[in-house]
């Protein structure tokens, strides 16, 4: 699905959202800007297991899962890996949530909807050089 | 009392009195057990003694009576006829007693007397003398008549040879010739005389030297005396009975004899003979003496050595040192500080004496520097005194500075004062009026003219004021950076050619060539000095010209700037007062030509610590010239020799090239008129803008919205601007953030930016500041834009997104049947976690407006607000029919 002009990205991405819609509507968007290795998640169990087996570069972890928080899987992300870079999706840009996901290491936080160029911007913050 | 006597007296009393206590009964116990020892030896001896006195009398008794019963003697005596009787007994009997003599040398003459008292037969073993052959008025002869025993002994004068002899003295009975006894019928006696040498060596006997020993009768008749030399005959009566009775208690007597005293006890024989012993009392008691007086010497000696030892070990342990060490403080006292204690040991004494040395080591100290503190004492006074004297000057002069600057500052605060109050009241009076004029615009207009006018004086009159203080305080931080003078003086004449103009004067720029093209300096100090002179000047001059020169002093690698006036000038003495803040040459000047008079004082105070020199020369009447000479512009800087080409900037209000009609900007402030005032600014630019008034809000609808730029208070309620901008920054929120500050201090700037401000922007607003800045924000880099617009084309158009998106739509339907069921059950919970989803994912579908409604949906859920509810529910309702409508 890939539009010719745009570069391929080797980065390996980790989406967690328990709603495939979502999902699929963010991979889209990435898919656009070049990346193609996607690994996706529903519940923080998974989460853990894709994130030990395949070692994604950077993790889109929404903070409503169905039945968790994820800034709880972000705590368990973080001792897994410290250096994880997870960026926070959340339909709530309250502050307190804003704080402490930045308090336990988020490198992002974004709050949907998001247009394009948010996301660029959070894709940046995690460190890849995109335009 | 002396410790030394105290000492004595104790060792008297508490040793030297027990011992002696101890010795005398050790003396008294000595001499007690010597006496009984004596007395035992006395009382044994004569026991000895008087037991072979006893076995002899038996032994001789015994003999007498073995002699009488032998059958020759009975033989005898039977024979009644006298001649008879010798001449046929006579020979055998006298052979008998020879034999008897014979085996007892003793007995030296055995004889048998008739009871009348004639001899009738004797045997004699030495040629006696015999005298006597009647024997009737011999001693033992009486005694035999009397004596109604059978045998006896009994000593008595030998009348023969008129020695004293032992008689063993045995009666016979007369015999029958049929040998019977005739009881009653005295025949006569057997007489044996003997040889008293037993007795007598047993008297000789004695260990003792000048011993006595006596045999004596009971009448106290002397038989016997050891020592022949002084016979006594008879012992005196008194004498006898305590001799007799000492015999019988076993005790000595004590009797002085011959100047000597004596102890004598006596010892009872038989036939009432006692044998008597004494000796010298001196010479019994001689051992037990010498004990006695070996146990004295001994006890005085220890008695001595201890007292003495103890007592010396006191002195020399402790009186001593203590004497000693009482000497050397009498010593210390009367000012001998050299002295020091020979410290031997290290005990009680040495530590006591070493503390002393110490001490001692301390006063000669704190002596030397008394002295030397008295020595110098007066140069002291004579230096403090003149000291003082300065002090007095200083404080005097100081006293009078003080007085003045507080003169000066009264007036300076009146002048404030007054100066504040004016434009104040050409703000109040015009805005009232401009209110009033409402209907009248162009009388409105020109009224607020006049107050933007004296706002504008207003806020330089308090950032004199900040900006005096700041440098007083020396909180300016100074740049040191490439400067053009040019630039510099071209900015001057923008800012003030207008006032120049005004007042008709000819301001003048003369540059005297070559200049250095740049300069190293802190630009904007710089050119607020050369401001303040050139609007002074200007101000105070009423005709005539303003110049301002320029040139290089290439040698003393100055660059100098002279601002030359024709106006009033300042007299000698004004100029004395000019540069100090709070003063004007003259306070009616304020009122004159108006002004804080901290023009002058401020740029003193600058071109002071920037190392500059500022100078005046003035006349009165004839103009006055103020020369800055700015220092180390070095002669390698570029020399130009012609006034560069300058752009005029001409800034203008509202002058928008780009569109920003799209865009939308974040105002972040929480004081409602600033608010206000911002919002009527922004207005000319018709931009999009939303306003919140604190930082928790302003990070959480950046992150919601989307914004282009961000204008952020940085001293806001609950969350700062600073904590904002950090927190936004964290979370990778990338567009232009604009810091409002009333602290447009240079390390505020500097902390703003390191925190992620793009610009800053100083409060009261410049306006132009304000427009030129979010221009320069919202221009973003074209290529990035192109990117962007192009990727955004691209996802719309993407089939995938547009499948999504219609996958989207479709389940909407759905979506809200299951909204109403919910509803019935009244889940309010799981309503508004829909409703949540649905926000989350319709805008993202194309679906804006269903976002809107399901936030209000998810509020009212939370809210548990049924009937509204319910009504939210038909309005998604409709809005879904109508997006399914559309799609048809």
């Amino acid at each position: 699905m890939q539009t010719e002009n745009v570069v391929s990205r080797k980065e390996k991405i980790l989406i967690v959202d328990d709603a495939k819609l979502m999902r699929d509507f963010l991979k889209n968007m990435l898919n656009e800007l070049g990346f193609d290795n996607f690994t996706e998640a529903e519940t923080a169990a998974e989460t853990l297991n894709q994130y030990q087996s395949d070692k994604p570069d950077i993790v889109f972890l929404d903070i409503e899962l169905e039945t968790e928080n994820g800034l709880d899987v972000l705590v368990d992300l973080k001792k897994l890996d410290a250096e994880a870079k997870v960026a926070i999706v959340s339909a709530h840009s309250t502050i307190t949530n804003v704080k402490k996901a930045m308090e336990l290491g988020a490198k992002g936080f974004i709050v949907k909807p998001y247009k394009p160029k948010k996301l660029v911007s959070t894709i940046k913050n995690l460190g890849i050089e995109i335009f | 009392m002396k410790l030394k006597q105290k000492i004595l007296i104790f060792v008297l009393t508490m040793i030297v009195l027990p011992m002696s206590l101890l010795g005398g009964f050790a003396y008294y116990l000595t001499t007690i057990s010597a006496q009984a020892q004596a007395k035992s030896r006395i009382d044994n001896q004569l026991s000895q003694q008087t037991q072979a006195i006893k076995n002899h009398f038996v032994e001789t008794l015994s003999t007498l009576t073995l002699l009488s019963k032998s059958d020759t003697l009975e033989h005898y005596l039977r024979i009644d006829q006298q001649s008879e009787r010798y001449s046929i007994a006579l020979g055998p009997l006298l052979n008998l007693f020879a034999d008897y003599s014979s085996a007892f040398q003793h007995f030296y003459e055995i004889r048998l007397v008739k009871a009348n008292g004639t001899e009738d037969a004797r045997f004699t073993a030495n040629l006696l003398n015999n005298t006597t052959e009647n024997e009737s008025n011999t001693m033992w002869f009486k005694k035999a008549v009397l004596s109604d025993k059978d045998e006896f002994l009994t000593l008595d004068k030998n009348l023969d040879n008129d020695k004293t002899a032992l008689y063993a003295v045995k009666k016979l009975l007369k015999i029958s010739p049929s040998g019977r006894q005739l009881q009653g019928e005295l025949w006569g006696y057997l007489v044996i005389t003997i040889d008293p040498s037993v007795i007598k060596k047993v008297v000789m006997e004695t260990t003792d030297e000048g011993g006595s020993n006596l045999i004596i009768n009971k009448d106290g008749l002397v038989y016997f005396n050891r020592e022949q030399e002084r016979l006594l005959h008879s012992i005196p009566k008194f004498l006898l009975n305590k001799l007799i009775s000492s015999s019988k208690e076993n005790e000595l007597i004590e009797i002085s004899y011959n100047n000597q005293l004596r102890l004598f006890q006596a010892k009872a024989l038989p036939f009432n003979y006692y044998l008597v012993s004494g000796s010298i009392k001196d010479v019994i008691y001689k051992d037990s003496r010498q004990l006695s007086m070996a146990t004295i010497f001994l006890s005085v000696l220890m008695i001595m050595l201890a007292g003495i030892l103890t007592f010396n070990m006191i002195n020399r342990y402790l009186l001593s040192p203590i004497s000693k060490l009482s000497q050397a403080s009498r010593d210390v006292a009367d000012g001998n500080l050299s002295i020091r204690l020979k410290v031997k040991k290290e005990d009680e004494i040495g530590s006591l004496f070493l503390s002393f040395n110490k001490m001692v080591s301390s006063i000669l100290t704190s002596k030397k520097s008394l002295e030397h503190y008295k020595n110098h004492l007066e140069e002291k006074v004579e230096s403090r005194t003149t000291e003082l004297q300065q002090a007095n000057q200083d404080l005097m002069t100081a006293t009078k500075n003080a007085e003045q600057a507080n003169k000066l500052k009264s007036r300076f605060l009146a002048n404030m004062s007054h100066e504040i109050r004016t434009p104040l009241t050409a703000i109040i009076g015009f805005t009232e009026q401009a209110i009033k004029q409402e209907k009248q615009p162009e009388l409105a207009q020109s009224s607020m003219n006049r107050v933007l006018k004296n706002s504008q004086h207003l806020l330089t009159l308090i950032n004199d004021i900040l900006d005096l203080s700041k440098i007083e305080a020396g909180k300016i931080a100074f740049e040191n950076i490439d400067t053009s003078v040019f630039e510099l003086l071209q900015d001057i004449e923008n800012d003030c050619r207008s006032k120049a103009e005004v007042k008709w004067l000819d301001f003048k720029f003369e540059y005297q060539f070559p200049l250095p093209k740049l300069i190293k300096t802190d630009p904007t100090r710089l050119k607020q000095i050369l401001f303040n002179l050139a609007s002074n000047a200007i101000k105070f001059t009423e005709k005539g010209s303003v110049t301002i020169c320029v040139s290089w002093l290439t040698q003393q690698s100055q660059l100098q700037i002279d601002v030359v006036d024709t106006g009033i000038g300042i007299s000698h003495l004004e100029q004395q007062e000019l540069f100090n803040p709070f003063t004007q040459a003259d306070s009616s000047t304020t009122r004159n030509y108006g002004g804080t008079g901290l023009g002058l004082a401020i740029s003193k105070h600058l071109a002071d610590s920037l190392g500059y020199e500022l100078t005046l020369e003035s006349e009165k009447f004839r103009g006055s010239t103020f020369t800055l000479k700015i220092n180390h512009v070095d002669s390698s800087a570029e020399p130009i020799f012609t006034k560069p080409d300058l752009v005029q900037i001409q800034q203008s209000l509202c002058q928008t090239e780009i569109d920003l009609s799209d865009k939308s900007i974040l105002v972040a402030e929480d004081n409602p008129d600033n608010q206000a005032l911002i919002l009527l600014l922004l207005e000319p630019l018709n931009i999009h803008i939303d306003v919140v008034e604190n930082g928790l809000l302003a990070v959480e609808s950046a992150l919601a919205e989307d914004y282009d730029l961000i204008l952020m208070d940085m001293q806001m309620p609950q969350m700062s601007g600073i904590e904002a901008t950090e927190m936004l920054r964290s979370t990778g929120f990338d567009q232009p953030i604009i810091a409002l500050t009333a602290n447009f201090m240079k390390s505020d700037i500097s902390k703003y930016q390191a925190i992620g401000c793009d610009d800053s922007l100083a409060k009261p607003i410049d306006t132009e500041k304000l427009y030129q800045t979010i221009q320069k924000y919202l221009s973003p880099d074209a290529v990035i834009a192109n990117q962007l617009s192009e990727y955004e084309q691209k996802l719309k158009s993407s089939d995938q997104y547009q499948n999504l998106s219609l996958e989207f739509k479709h389940s909407l339907p759905k979506l809200v049947t299951d909204l109403y069921q919910l509803a019935d059950h009244q889940n309010w919970h799981k309503i508004a976690s829909e409703a949540h989803k649905i926000k989350g994912s319709a805008t993202s579908m194309g679906f804006p407006e269903l976002t809107l409604l399901a936030t209000d949906l998810e509020r009212l859920a939370k809210e548990s607000n049924d009937t509204v509810i319910l009504h939210q529910l038909d309005k998604i309702a409709q809005s879904v029919d109508n997006i399914n409508k559309e799609c048809r």
